[in-house]
């Protein structure tokens, strides 16, 4: 049964993405919660970022249904995507483009009011601590300061669910903390985050519900306190996934 | 306050303009970022293929008139219908050739000249808006260059139509409309097709080498045509020599009711069809080959459609298997390891970039034309001549990799830096790389040159052989020094915007220029002393081989000091 859209941000039923004859992502049921900040944890390869490319449209699923507020994504007319906002794996930025410019172009595609874009991109720029440096063109940038970028373009829009593919990868550690406080903001404010990290120190920090993949198929959906009951957050993963650390072997080099 | 609601499907005024400034600002950062030499030559170039496109046209319709001219037609008898149909059949077969390879300037698209669409997926756009976004931005395409002076030159000309009412001069606007959207669209879609193919490597080299097939194949259709045209042999290709057979061989005969069907039913065919029957105000036949080019339009639209759908929602990488390469090439020489396996990286580098294959396959191309212009059939001296053409003609082509040795290494470049190899053996390495890819040029050539000319002489292929190892030489010398001093980023599939690389090129013509006589010596001398030929060339070739040590010795030295420049030079960022 679907539940109402009012309950949760994102419904996935018996999801499959399949690549000739590789199969990325396996009968995936994923209920994410409305106002929740999710982690979706696995390995390398494991299928996220598939998942989130499915989840944001950018990549029709091979068969089953997604639903983001109750109505169908393949269904749904384009408004849709103006309650999302994403910061993919590949941030695909146009990078001759300067900050500033860039944040402008995407507050006009989201059809945010005009006259409010000027002083949103400066707000968010201040915010990146980018704005000594708003009119160089991102292919200036540091992989870290991209990353900002597309955040700060993801939010641009006021979006009501965030998809955050390995958002703190390549952030300095002000950074990583300045958007650790932003994202718990907008949690709190009823904004829904959908986030993959490797970094389960800051999943276990800012997550209220996790769930873990492993060669495309769900090994487990919870809420983090009832999953950290017994052990943190790293133990768990390692015991879900059933990986092995690898310190018995390299004899030769240790 | 939310974001406002945008309707379902159309492109909004404030999205369209957002794309549209968009467009505009990454072609005037693209131009700002080129130096002076780029934006002349890009003009000069554009320019010149504006006015050819312009003369062309004109001719054409000043063709489609001459048979309606008392007197002109009086002069070109007897047979002049026939004559202006080989004519008009091969103008229009050039303005398809050049509707069907257009898309080979994909090749040197990057996103300012084109949008990637994909970057605008995550936007609030549906599907349907953006591909007519892109529809209409395929109509100021910069090869629009070629096509609309075409248009304007076939109106032009149109004026010298004898007895064509008001109305079917009238009737060419939509006929040429039509047209314009079928190519548009046509060249839209072929790229959106070659950029889903050339995703992967495979089908991305299998095509380029396929459509150097069809260019090589091509180039003897003028060939073709003026032996048709005429009962003269034209520059001696009624000769007995394998061309003539080539000529004469009855799959041509074949060919030439295919290439009817084609040019009747394909878009030039019909705009010639419509063009005919306006000049004698028909307008039945023109509303059946205007309504027939809508058709075309409808089609193409649909399928590009149809194809962006699939561009835009399906994986940009699908996993494949890497195959383990048995028949891996091995270097069984008495030489020092990096040596070895720097030269074989490299020449893995070179026989699989798109750049590499075209200088190797481009040179016998050359070899082919100039036999077929009937070139160096009068005895052994042009033969000479010959073989120094060819050799230079093999720099020429592959100037670009002989001028800057570490361009495609990219951040690979720190394993020489980090290995603590000696800089002596990566510049042997990469020596014998060039050498060894060159030397697979001549052969080839050498191969075709023998098989062209029967009454080759072992003195001439041995002469060849001294004479491309002095250059090879001479060039590689050259390139130690212009690589260390002046390096640059280069991506050897070209599949994105390449740095110029116009000062080495500049410096690499200038030293051809001085290398090249020098292989000419030998013969100057052999005429002017009575010496032997092979004795001076070798001669030649000993004293490039010192240089190039001392040379290679000294570039040996500076590379060390130089590595960390190198590698700044290479890996810096270029417009994406």
């Amino acid at each position: 049964m679907i539940a109402s859209h009012s309950s949760f941000a994102i419904q996935t039923l018996a999801l499959n993405q399949k690549f000739d004859h590789f199969e990325a992502v396996k009968d995936l049921h994923l209920n994410v919660p409305t106002g929740s900040f999710f982690g979706f944890l696995g390995p390398n390869g494991a299928g996220k970022s598939t998942t989130i490319k499915m989840l944001t449209g950018l990549l029709r699923p091979s068969s089953g249904k997604i639903l983001i507020f109750g109505q169908d994504l393949q269904q749904a007319d384009v408004r849709l995507k103006q309650k999302m906002g994403v910061v993919p794996e590949k941030l695909h930025l146009f990078e001759q483009l300067s900050a500033l410019e860039y944040l402008e172009f995407s507050g006009t595609m989201y059809g945010v009011n005009p006259l409010d874009i000027p002083q949103r991109s400066h707000e968010l720029l201040s915010l990146m601590d980018l704005e000594a440096k708003q009119n160089q063109p991102l292919a200036d940038y540091s992989h870290g300061m991209r990353k900002k970028i597309a955040l700060a373009a993801a939010l641009i829009h006021e979006p009501r669910l965030l998809f955050l593919d390995e958002p703190f990868e390549g952030l300095d550690v002000v950074s990583a903390r300045t958007l650790q406080h932003l994202l718990k903001n907008l949690t709190q404010k009823g904004m829904t985050i959908f986030l993959t990290s490797h970094i389960l120190e800051i999943v276990e920090k800012l997550c209220d519900h996790v769930a873990m993949i492993q060669n495309g198929q769900l090994v487990m959906s919870a809420s983090m306190a009832t999953l950290t009951q017994s052990g943190s957050l790293e133990s768990q993963f390692l015991d879900y996934m059933g990986q092995q650390t690898g310190e018995s072997q390299l004899s030769w080099l240790t | 306050m939310p974001a406002e609601h945008l309707s379902s499907r159309a492109l909004q005024r404030q999205q369209l303009r957002a794309l549209l400034y968009l467009q505009q600002r990454l072609l005037q950062r693209f131009w700002a970022k080129q130096g002076s030499l780029y934006r002349w030559s890009t003009s000069l170039s554009y320019g010149f293929s504006a006015l050819f496109a312009c003369f062309l046209a004109a001719g054409v319709g000043f063709l489609i008139a001459i048979p309606g001219m008392k007197g002109v037609s009086d002069a070109l008898a007897p047979a002049p219908e026939a004559l202006i149909l080989w004519i008009w059949t091969f103008a229009f077969g050039v303005l398809g050739f050049m509707w069907t390879v257009s898309p080979l300037l994909f090749l040197m698209k990057n996103e300012s000249l084109s949008l990637d669409l994909r970057k605008l997926m995550r936007f609030p756009i549906a599907s349907e808006a953006l591909h007519r976004f892109h529809s209409i931005l395929a109509f100021f395409e910069p090869w629009s260059v070629f096509f609309y002076p075409t248009c304007l030159a076939i109106i032009w000309s149109s004026a010298y139509w004898p007895e064509v009412t008001l109305l079917s001069r009238l009737c060419l606007l939509p006929l040429l409309g039509l047209w314009a959207c079928v190519h548009t669209l046509g060249n839209r879609f072929l790229q959106d097709l070659m950029l889903t193919l050339f995703r992967s490597r495979y089908w991305k080299e299998s095509l380029s080498l396929l459509l150097l097939f069809v260019i090589m194949f091509v180039s003897f259709v003028p060939a073709f045509v003026a032996e048709q045209l005429t009962s003269a042999p034209p520059l001696n290709l009624r000769a007995q020599n394998p061309e003539a057979l080539l000529y004469s061989f009855p799959l041509w005969l074949k060919l030439e009711t295919l290439i009817n069907i084609f040019l009747y039913f394909s878009p030039p065919g019909l705009l010639v069809q419509g063009l005919q029957s306006l000049r004698i105000n028909a307008y039945s036949p023109w509303a059946q080959h205007t309504l027939s080019l809508g058709l075309w339009s409808a089609m193409i639209y649909f399928l590009s459609w149809k194809r962006l759908q699939h561009l835009l929602h399906e994986p940009e990488h699908r996993t494949r298997k890497i195959r383990p390469n048995r028949s891996r090439m091995q270097l069984s020489l008495p030489l020092p390891s990096v040596v070895r396996i720097v030269a074989l990286k490299d020449l893995r580098t070179y026989f699989r970039s798109l750049l590499g294959k075209l200088a190797f396959f481009l040179t016998p191309l050359m070899v082919i034309l100039l036999r077929g212009a009937g070139l160096g059939n009068k005895g052994d001296t042009q033969h000479y001549g010959y073989v120094l053409s060819i050799i230079g003609y093999v720099f020429l082509t592959s100037m670009y990799l002989y001028i800057n040795f570490f361009g495609h290494e990219g951040e690979g470049f720190k394993h020489y830096i980090l290995s603590g190899a000696k800089p002596l053996f990566i510049l042997l390495g990469k020596n014998l790389a060039l050498l060894l890819f060159g030397c697979a040029q001549f052969s080839m050539i050498n191969a075709l040159f023998a098989l062209l000319y029967p009454n080759l002489s072992l003195e001439v292929l041995i002469f060849g052989g001294f004479s491309f190892l002095s250059m090879s030489l001479g060039v590689i010398s050259l390139g130690n020094l212009l690589s260390i001093r002046t390096p640059g980023p280069m991506d050897l599939n070209q599949s994105h915007y390449r740095q110029n690389n116009g000062t080495p090129i500049l410096l690499g013509f200038q030293v051809l220029m001085l290398l090249s006589p020098l292989q000419a010596i030998p013969l100057w001398l052999a005429w002017w002393q009575g010496q032997s030929i092979l004795l001076l060339s070798s001669f030649i070739t000993l004293l490039s081989a010192l240089s190039w040590i001392l040379i290679l010795r000294y570039a040996a030295g500076i590379f060390a000091e130089e590595a960390p420049s190198i590698l700044q030079a290479i890996t810096a960022k270029e417009a994406s």
